[in-house]
């Protein structure tokens, strides 16, 4: 992605202020760019899930700091002529990388009706996630986007990769 | 019984419910990190009001945006509402949603399917 397509950029430890003014400022640059307020939902949706998804497991972790310094989590987003990317990416350990992955590939695999059947299985299960999510996110991010979601792992020592997902908008949805 | 009013802020949204009139409202964005701290109150209320409630009940959803953490907490609401309609009361649910917001018409059309008690999906003038 070309610099001057960058909206945003943000490096850091995200904590709940953080997530706010992120949003925020998402909000407002998208006012400026005068964006269809249906696109501007959409971004807004899929950003509020992945800053969540960071933020909720970066605060389940003792030592992120340690880990990776300033560079416990990172989002970015940007704006090509077809789409908005939003990536987010995080250190996860291990053995969470692969259920992640699993849970990715395995998603990515269903259609938009097997996606919506599957949303209202975890709606209706009445269980949280270990980390307090409602494990709905990744499906709710696959849906809305139009199953535009992928991810890259980076391994990082013997503990932690460096798991990051990127989500395309289409600026005609 | 006592009104619940809470004020929004910027990842919560504002909620009225009125017991006397059983107007009962929650309105723009719905998106903490943690929502069931949030709801808390709004079921503990919400489950008095089901032992005495108004002769009609109605409930407005009025959302701009909520997060996948709020959605089931939006479900528990609506199953007490059902609760609510099994005991032989009044009670009308309305879904409102803009006009171009196919997601918040969808996630409404959704919760009809779960839920007994009925949603009205209703277009919110601009």
């Amino acid at each position: 992605m070309e610099q001057n397509n960058v909206l945003l950029l943000f490096k850091g430890s995200l904590n709940a202020d953080l997530v706010s003014s992120i949003l925020q400022l998402t909000e407002s640059k998208l006012i400026v760019l005068n964006e269809k307020s249906k696109v501007k939902k959409k971004i807004f949706n899929i950003l509020v899930e992945c800053l969540q998804n960071v933020y909720l497991h970066l605060d389940k972790m003792e030592n992120a700091n340690v880990i990776s310094g300033d560079d416990s989590a990172i989002v970015i987003i940007g704006k090509t002529d077809e789409d908005y990317h939003i990536i987010t990416g995080n250190y996860v350990e291990h053995e969470n990388c692969k259920k992640l992955k699993d849970n990715l590939d395995f998603l990515k695999t269903l259609d938009n009706d097997q996606l919506k059947e599957k949303y209202n299985e975890v709606l209706n299960n009445n269980q949280y996630s270990d980390v307090g999510g409602a494990g709905l996110g990744l499906i709710d991010m696959l849906r809305k986007s139009g199953r535009r979601v992928e991810y890259n792992i980076k391994p990082f020592d013997d503990k932690y990769s460096f798991f990051s997902v990127v989500v395309k908008i289409s600026h005609d949805v | 019984m006592e009104p619940i009013n809470i004020e929004p802020s910027v990842k919560t949204p504002k909620i009225s419910f009125d017991a006397g009139s059983g107007a009962l409202e929650i309105e723009g964005r719905s998106i903490p990190e943690n929502s069931t701290e949030f709801y808390k109150p709004v079921f503990e209320w919400l489950d008095t009001y089901i032992d005495s409630p108004s002769g009609n009940t109605e409930f407005a959803f009025k959302l701009e945006y909520f997060n996948t953490s709020s959605s089931k907490c939006i479900l528990d609401v609506l199953r007490k509402l059902e609760k609510l309609h099994n005991n032989g009361n009044a009670v009308v649910v309305n879904w409102f949603y803009e006009e171009d917001d196919e997601d918040m018409k969808e996630a409404g059309e959704n919760y009809q399917r779960i839920v007994t008690v009925p949603i009205q999906l209703t277009l919110l003038e601009e």
